[in-house]
């Protein structure tokens, strides 16, 4: 579980994520937001495979997630609003099997 | 509607990037700096500006070192361009990036790239559960969101672990463990370079604290032959084995992983610049002269993505790369570029020994188990991989091909340099001859309607 390492204080903002309400700080990134919030887990990759924050620099492509109904979002990239409704996205069933 | 034209354009706002960003407006040459991320610093020197006023001592003086140049650069008159990707540099030096979802083109008469280093991949079994992290990850959460895990284990080895594990001691955070893949081999080769090292004695002094200060407080473990993690939907723990074959267990839900960094060479290489094998630091590089020149005459390359050096070395490449542009503008500075010249060397002289002493055993290179995922994207493992290599796949293309490897959203950059050496293992033939993944523009996924945004002419 992620902690903080500073007495932390900023104006509340509220996120949900797979319809769990999650507070966050304004100004937050995402991925790091919900990792206090202690979600691990954020998607499935092909086979499904769970994957959770990696690299933290957009590199890895990890972190992805459906904000506001758009998916593929970088968590790690992206900071915080009010309101954000947030889903695990999940690989296909089929994903990644070789045909033939 | 036409492009936006400036004489400079700078890719990337870290040291190397900040730093050159100065010489090229002292000089008046009308420059821009475009970065991915919301505030420049870079990753070394990420969110300085916001920790600066609180100033957790935790992070270390090296991060602090970062101060003078953010400000300077705040100042300095270059048009900051945040929050934006670039995924294609054309032949015509044409910047195509996409920033909240609109394209656009802009175009230089000289583009200085300081797109910096990535972490080299570290596959071991299990590194794909939630809760394994780069360390690289794990400093960047210390810095911008100032969270850190209580009992992580870190493993691995490099300047990059011992200051973060450090960080995370000072933070108050308890740390289970440090696995530490430093083998005697490594030091064997390194030895012979220690007295050019001691040209850094700063930054030897430095590594030198962190080490000790991490085995005050917490358990080291040395003499390590294979690591893998445990846990089935999440990180349970580490399981180590020892050279004497004896295992250890380590509990643990977060575990960081750490095996170097090397240039990132997505976008120089998409952009079809020369590159090269760097035999000593075991990563690709692209090919410039002493200023940063890439095969492409109007493009420079500054920082950790032309080679490995760190935050102070980056500074002065950047710096050293923009009065070489300057100079081609028709204003000498013989003397300053003499002078960055030398730092840079100064700064390069700790190299040869860390390069060594810190590149990962081959076994730790190389995945071990054949469940070990190795294109983290496709999930596709160590077996697919030796499978595709059995039926005939001869270079990392093909392998692309046979099993998806490198095919995914990250574009190899988990995974490149271990398909390349499992080939070249495979083969027998060199890493040079076995060449990487060919990459090409976008370097990052952009969609279809972040393109259709894009008004006016098309990249040529």
């Amino acid at each position: 579980m992620f902690k903080s390492t500073m007495p932390q204080n900023g104006e509340i903002v509220h996120l949900h994520f797979d319809g769990k309400a999650i507070t966050a700080f304004d100004g937050d990134n995402l991925a790091a937001a919900l990792l206090r919030a202690g979600k691990a887990q954020f998607r499935t990759a092909a086979k499904n495979d769970p994957r959770g924050p990696y690299c933290m620099m957009g590199v890895c492509f990890e972190c992805l997630v459906e904000i506001d109904g758009r998916p593929n979002q970088q968590a790690c990239q992206i900071t915080v609003r009010d309101g954000m409704m947030i889903q695990r996205q999940n690989a296909p069933d089929n994903a990644g099997k070789t045909s033939g | 509607m036409a492009n936006q034209h400036f004489q400079i354009a700078i890719i990337g706002a870290g040291p190397a990037g900040m730093a050159a960003a100065l010489t090229t407006t002292k000089a008046g040459l009308e420059t821009i700096v475009i970065d991915d991320q919301k505030d420049c610093g870079g990753q070394v020197y990420r969110n300085l500006q916001a920790n600066q006023k609180i100033s957790p001592a935790y992070l270390g003086q090296s991060y602090y070192d970062g101060v003078n140049l953010a400000r300077s650069f705040a100042g300095c008159g270059a048009i900051c361009r945040p929050n934006c990707t670039v995924w294609q540099i054309t032949d015509a030096h044409e910047i195509a990036l996409v920033s909240r979802g609109k394209a656009e083109l802009i175009t230089a008469d000289y583009i200085i790239i300081a797109t910096g280093a990535i972490e080299r991949p570290m596959p071991v079994k299990g590194w794909t559960l939630p809760g394994v992290m780069s360390v690289g990850g794990a400093q960047t959460l210390l810095k911008q969101a100032a969270i850190g895990a209580e009992d992580a284990v870190f493993v691995g080895s490099g300047p990059l672990l011992y200051l973060t594990a450090w960080q995370y001691i000072k933070a108050g955070l308890s740390v289970r463990a440090v696995i530490d893949i430093t083998g005697a081999k490594q030091w064997r080769s390194a030895i012979p370079f220690a007295p050019l090292a001691l040209f850094q004695p700063g930054m030897l002094a430095m590594g030198w604290k962190w080490i000790g200060d991490i085995r005050r407080n917490t358990e080291v473990i040395n003499h390590v032959s294979a690591v893998e993690i445990t846990g089935q939907s999440q990180a349970q723990g580490v399981s180590c084995t020892l050279l004497t074959g004896d295992k250890i267990e380590i509990g643990s839900n977060h575990i960081f992983l750490h095996q170097g960094v090397v240039p990132n060479v997505n976008l120089t290489m998409a952009t079809g610049l020369a590159h090269q094998w760097d035999h000593q630091a075991h990563c690709w590089r692209p090919v410039i002269d002493v200023t940063g020149k890439s095969s492409d005459e109007q493009i420079y390359i500054a920082g950790d993505g032309g080679g490995i050096g760190g935050a102070k070395a980056a500074a002065i490449a950047g710096r050293l790369a923009a009065s070489a542009i300057v100079a081609r503008c028709g204003k000498p500075r013989f003397l300053a570029q003499l002078y960055y010249k030398l730092r840079h060397l100064h700064y390069l002289s700790i190299r040869p020994f860390l390069d060594r002493l810190y590149l990962p055993p081959a076994h730790f290179r190389l995945a071990q188990a054949d469940e070990t995922i190795i294109c983290r994207c496709e999930a596709v493992s160590k077996a697919d991989v030796d499978a595709a290599l059995d039926s005939g796949a001869s270079g990392p293309n093909q392998l692309k091909a046979f099993c998806r490897a490198g095919m995914g959203r990250c574009q190899g950059r988990s995974c490149g340099l271990v398909v390349q050496e499992m080939i070249a293992s495979h083969t027998g033939q060199s890493m040079t001859e076995t060449g990487y993944y060919r990459l090409r523009p976008p370097v990052k996924p952009i969609t279809l309607a972040e393109l259709a945004s894009l008004e006016g002419p098309w990249p040529e």
